[in-house]
């Protein structure tokens, strides 16, 4: 990839006018096998177009359960 | 604070499931030194087989005054254990130390080499090399994550009632709320000592 292709990436991650990129990390996907440079880095752009384009919002993911339990009172039933 | 102290606060949490988006997020809040927002993406077009989630840390400038917004993205393609799994993974890293944090063009792109090898290589944190440090950090976010969610405390008053068989792994699953692969892995015996470990990174 051309050092403008990779700027580009760079470019496309951070927030805008009065905003630094501190940190990024990222959680590889599930594919088994390598992910191709290309692959990975279109979804990266996406990502962050989706963002920037205001498709994607903030927003919660749904919780797993209703109320917590104590594990102590869970473990003593069982 | 670093992740290693900040799985220590959850250490004794008898509470489940732990919320990522709640629980997590107030710790984070509570213990992070600054000014500091965390808001979650949840993207319904995010591709899980190339990457279930991203981190992404913004430093910006109000009246003169930088703060910090952390943007955790995630996928809702994927089971909504993996969603919770990713969004506590991903805040972990609010605690990355300057050394292992990514946002050159360099590094941007050597993290995304390193992470879109296959899976066997990225869990291999031998083969990094020294370029490779945040990618391997990237990595094991993935088990300080485990070590939030499912509590060494739950763990040890768990353990026994699966080894006794008074409790199947599928109702530990669900009541921890994370994949099962990463339940399997604090439920083995090898845990307290990679815990031990992980508190002292």
């Amino acid at each position: 990839m051309s050092k403008h292709g990779k700027d580009d990436l760079r470019g496309s991650l951070t927030g805008g006018e009065g905003m630094k990129l501190e940190n990024i990390k990222f959680f590889r996907g599930s594919r088994e096998g390598e992910i191709s440079r290309a692959d990975f880095e279109a979804e990266v752009r996406a990502a962050a177009e989706r963002k920037k384009s205001g498709k994607v919002v903030v927003g919660n993911i749904p919780a797993w359960k209703d109320k917590t339990v104590d594990v102590r009172e869970v473990v003593g039933k069982n | 604070m670093k992740a290693s102290k900040f799985i220590g606060i959850f250490a004794n949490w008898f509470e489940l499931p732990l919320d990522p988006q709640v629980h997590v997020k107030k710790a984070i809040l509570e213990h992070f030194p600054g000014r500091l927002q965390i808001d979650f993406f949840p993207d319904a077009d995010l591709n899980p087989e190339i990457m279930r989630g991203e981190f992404k840390m913004l430093k910006i400038k109000e009246h003169d005054e930088w703060h910090r917004h952390a943007q955790i993205t995630v996928s809702t393609k994927q089971d909504l254990k993996w969603q919770r799994f990713v969004a506590c993974k991903e805040q972990m890293h609010v605690f990355d130390a300057p050394d292992n944090r990514v946002s050159s063009s360099k590094a941007v792109n050597t993290l995304i080499e390193k992470l879109r090898q296959s899976r066997d290589k990225v869990e291999n944190l031998e083969s990094y090399g020294a370029d490779g440090i945040p990618a391997a950090f990237d990595y094991l976010a993935e088990f300080y994550a485990a070590a939030v969610m499912f509590p060494m405390a739950a763990r040890n008053l768990v353990r026994p009632k699966v080894d006794a068989g008074t409790m199947t792994l599928d109702e530990v699953v669900d009541l921890v709320g994370i994949p099962k692969s990463y339940v399997e892995d604090v439920l083995a015996d090898s845990w307290p000592h990679l815990h031990s470990a992980l508190i002292r990174l």
